[in-house]
């Protein structure tokens, strides 16, 4: 998991192209959006378009969204779950 | 001295139709052009799209385009079609010496030959007949050629407000004594680019868009061309004036690159501004033709702009997009057209694909094509960046 | 109308963004593509919108930002922004990745930063900015529409301050593709381009910003008397139908042609088009007028005359002009009207009157 958390965090990050953030700057629990690393509607699209892409995961239901993207260890427990269901 | 603006020929083609008969007969009839993608492949194809039904021959042949002249956007070939429409309805003489001019106003420009050609050009210079069409200036300067026109040539790209921005500009030119008469308009084709780009925007609808529908799932893409010629008092026909555009506003809302705000300031502020170039005030509105595009933000954002303005005088309000989809750069001239239509036929435009009120707004879309004695139609076109634009027609 | 150019910010391939340079110092090199000197963006733009701003809005934000600063504080009533071809690198990064990946996209912001109007929108945004907003695409006449439509503002009293712009972007898709029809010379030493007698010219790319003004703030402001465009469709004109539109231009603006003391013009190397430059100096201009070129410094590109009318600015307000622009000097020491001419492979064409201080 804290690999999937490493990883993630630079995904998002090259994604993002959050130039003066590095992965030390921010943990697994701080939020991705409003407050913490300050996000916005945009960037959620684009983290949409990293899971589908990189990890196979669509999620269209937007309350499931605002979950799974609430922070990095949400996206790393949502990836987790989808790696076990399809072994 | 300020020189009255009128409205001498228009123009149009949609998924409704070709030429303001058939547009008309639709929107009377309540048949949408809504339907399946079938102009080109693409993994979108399950998307509801607006698309006029014609390939580029078959528009090339309506258009009577010169086959000699070599390759033709299909951006341009919609143009000429409407471009001719308008020009015959106002009989417009390219020997004039009157102080012409023409803008237009586009978002994809030659997007269609970009996307079959764009690969092969990386590759080599097999198709580079092709290079110079691909701008937003290449349908424009077709169009400048075939009227006569070589002055006062210029092309906008607004997104959504793009060709309302052309017939506001239009009206100032002529307002001001610049000119005397202006081709307006503007004109946008269905491509892969902006399916796709609105698809991963994630605002298209599934279903074919439900303006100011309590279950508005997103925006359907059309495509089409409307052209109007605008006229000086001093020099248009009586006999060929159909209305009078007597407003016109463009207000930013430099709120977010693509979303409207919440409470549609920007939108209130284009229709008031409108109203107070027109020295109108709110209740004088006989009709709205919103911009309306079936989004959850913009039908909110614009229609809590329309309850601010008009307070409890809240005027017959329809968008025409389940017609026609959002024919983006081209829908502000579209819409416009239609509005001309109205006025015209002193008729109220329905709003289909419409089932179940939203919550928070207290008006519902016009449910008929509703005979209404109408002075004046105002028209709502609101783009990406927040780009507003409000136009006032009125009878004359 | 007229309007006073009462501040500027430019970004181009010369050292001209924040005084950095130019004129004392012009860049040169063996190139047929010039790229701008482009400042740190930090510091300048919120580094939350920095981070995912492609190449051409920083560029935008950038001289925009440094012409407001230097506006006294004037809030923009307008802004107006003329470019030829919009944003063009994110337009090609999201057509490829259509084309290309078979409408696999990875990311969504190319599609949202290739509208036309991105860099005029993100300049509202930065100043909070409400009012007339909108962007031209009209290839060579793309700056000029701007400028012609913030006269109209000031003519029709909505607006006491247009920010006008004038932004292009050159990338390595549009030079290939435009080399299929030689466009390009061989590389070459930007400074010599005139005495290149080869077809062909050099690329370039540019932001410059200005605010047009109804009333001056400072003594010795230039002062933009007009604008005139034409078309000329497939290239098919004479130096007589030039003649013609110069002179109903300049009657227009009750100012005679003697009056011109410098014509600041769009020669950019190419022997097929640059013929019509040198045969009005000869045969059309007063013998006393001289002439300068700027596409040496800045490159071709279709709003670079908004380079031209920075230039223009600067040897108006300091009556002075840098040699390496001079191709003929004027006969006499003051520098009261400038006309910058301009066409685009003999298709469109702009003129521009400037003069010095007052209206």
């Amino acid at each position: 998991m804290e690999e999937l958390i490493g990883e993630l965090k630079k995904d998002i990050i090259e994604a993002l192209s959050l130039e003066d953030v590095v992965p030390g700057d921010f943990d697994a629990e701080t939020p991705l959006f409003v407050e913490g690393l300050g996000l916005d509607s945009i960037d959620a699209l684009e983290l949409i378009l990293l899971m589908e892409r990189k990890y196979g995961i669509k999620i269209e239901d937007p309350k499931e969204r605002r979950n799974v993207l609430r922070n990095v260890r949400a996206m790393a427990e949502c990836i987790t779950v989808h790696r076990n269901n399809h072994k | 001295m300020h020189k009255r603006v009128f409205v001498t020929g228009v123009g149009i083609i949609t998924a409704i139709g070709n030429g303001t008969g058939q547009t008309l007969d639709s929107l009377k009839k309540k048949t949408s052009g809504i339907g399946r993608l079938t102009l080109f492949r693409s993994i979108r194809s399950d998307i509801p799209v607006a698309e006029i039904p014609l390939s580029l021959d078959q528009l090339s042949e309506i258009a009577e385009a010169d086959p000699g002249s070599g390759p033709v956007t299909r951006n341009t070939l919609l143009s000429l079609i409407a471009t001719r429409q308008a020009m015959l309805s106002s009989n417009w003489d390219i020997t004039s010496p009157l102080r012409s001019g023409i803008i237009l106003a586009t978002t994809v420009g030659g997007m269609d030959f970009n996307e079959r050609y764009y690969g092969s050009l990386l590759t080599d210079d097999t198709h580079k007949d092709v290079i110079t069409l691909l701008d937003s200036a290449d349908c424009t300067e077709k169009i400048a050629e075939y009227a006569g026109i070589r002055h006062h040539v210029t092309t906008i790209s607004t997104a959504c407000s793009s060709s309302a921005n052309a017939i506001m500009l239009g009206s100032r030119l002529i307002r001001n004594n610049r000119l005397e008469r202006v081709l307006v308009g503007g004109t946008d084709s269905l491509t892969r680019f902006t399916l796709n780009g609105f698809f991963a925007l994630e605002i298209l609808s599934p279903t074919g868009c439900r303006p100011f529908d309590r279950n508005r799932n997103g925006l359907t893409i059309g495509e089409g061309a409307a052209v109007l010629v605008l006229e000086s008092e001093s020099v248009a026909d009586p006999s060929a004036i159909l209305c009078e555009i007597t407003g016109y506003a463009n207000a930013n809302e430099a709120y977010h690159a693509t979303a409207s705000s919440a409470d549609g300031s920007g939108a209130f502020l284009a229709m008031k501004e409108a109203l107070s170039t027109a020295f109108l005030k709110p209740a004088d509105i006989g009709y709205i033709n919103a911009h309306g595009t079936g989004t959850e933000i913009n039908d909110l954002s614009e229609g809590r702009a329309i309850e601010k303005l008009f307070g409890n005088d809240i005027p017959p309000v329809s968008s025409t997009k389940a017609f026609t989809g959002h024919t983006l750069g081209a829908a502000g001239a579209v819409e416009a057209v239609i509005s001309v239509l109205s006025l015209r036929h002193q008729m109220l435009i329905p709003g289909i694909n419409f089932v179940t009120p939203m919550e928070e707004l207290h008006f519902l879309p016009v449910p008929e094509a509703t005979p209404c004695r109408l002075n004046h139609v105002m028209s709502n076109s609101f783009g990406f960046g927040g780009n507003n634009t409000t136009l006032i027609f009125s009878r004359s | 109308m007229q309007a006073y150019i009462t501040a500027s910010g430019i970004i181009s391939p010369q050292k001209t963004f924040m005084d950095t340079g130019f004129p004392d110092t012009m860049t040169e090199g063996i190139s047929n593509r010039l790229t701008c000197i482009e400042p740190d963006y930090h510091g300048i733009i919120n580094p939350v919108q920095l981070r995912r701003m492609p190449r051409i809005l920083k560029m935008g934000l950038a001289s925009a930002r440094l012409c407001i600063n230097r506006s006294a504080g004037k809030s923009p009533d307008a802004i107006i922004v003329g470019t030829g071809l919009g944003c063009l690198e994110n337009l090609e990064k999201f057509l490829k990745e259509i084309i290309g990946n078979e409408e696999h996209i990875t990311s969504v912001l190319p599609f949202i930063n290739s509208t036309h109007n991105a860099v005029a929108a993100q300049i509202a945004m930065m100043l909070h900015n409400h009012g007339y907003n909108v962007t031209y695409c009209h290839r060579g006449m793309s700056f000029e529409s701007a400028l012609d439509d913030a006269l109209l503002h000031l003519e029709e009293k909505t607006a006491q301050n247009v920010l006008i712009g004038g932004i292009d972007e050159c990338t390595d898709d549009f030079m290939q593709i435009h080399g299929y029809l030689n466009y390009w010379k061989s590389p070459l030493n930007n400074l010599s381009l005139r005495h290149d007698k080869s077809p062909g010219t050099i690329a370039g790319e540019g932001s410059a910003f200005f605010m047009l003004s109804g009333e001056s703030s400072l003594q010795g402001q230039p002062v933009l008397e007009g604008v005139h465009t034409f078309l000329t469709p497939g290239g098919k004109v004479t130096s007589e139908d030039i003649i013609q539109e110069i002179n109903s231009f300049l009657f227009s603006h009750g100012t005679e042609k003697k009056e011109i003391s410098l014509i600041l013009a769009g020669i950019n190397g190419d022997s097929y088009y640059d013929g019509v430059y040198y045969d009005l100096a000869h045969g059309y201009f007063d013998p006393a007028a001289g002439m300068a070129m700027y596409k040496h410094l800045c490159g071709e590109y279709y709003t670079s005359t908004s380079f031209a009318l920075w230039l223009g600015s600067l040897i108006l307000s300091g009556q002075n002009i840098p040699d390496e622009v001079v191709i003929k000097r004027p006969a006499g020491k003051k520098i009261d009207k400038l006309l910058i001419y301009n066409h685009s492979r003999n298709c469109e064409h702009s003129l521009i009157l400037l003069s010095h201080g007052k209206i």
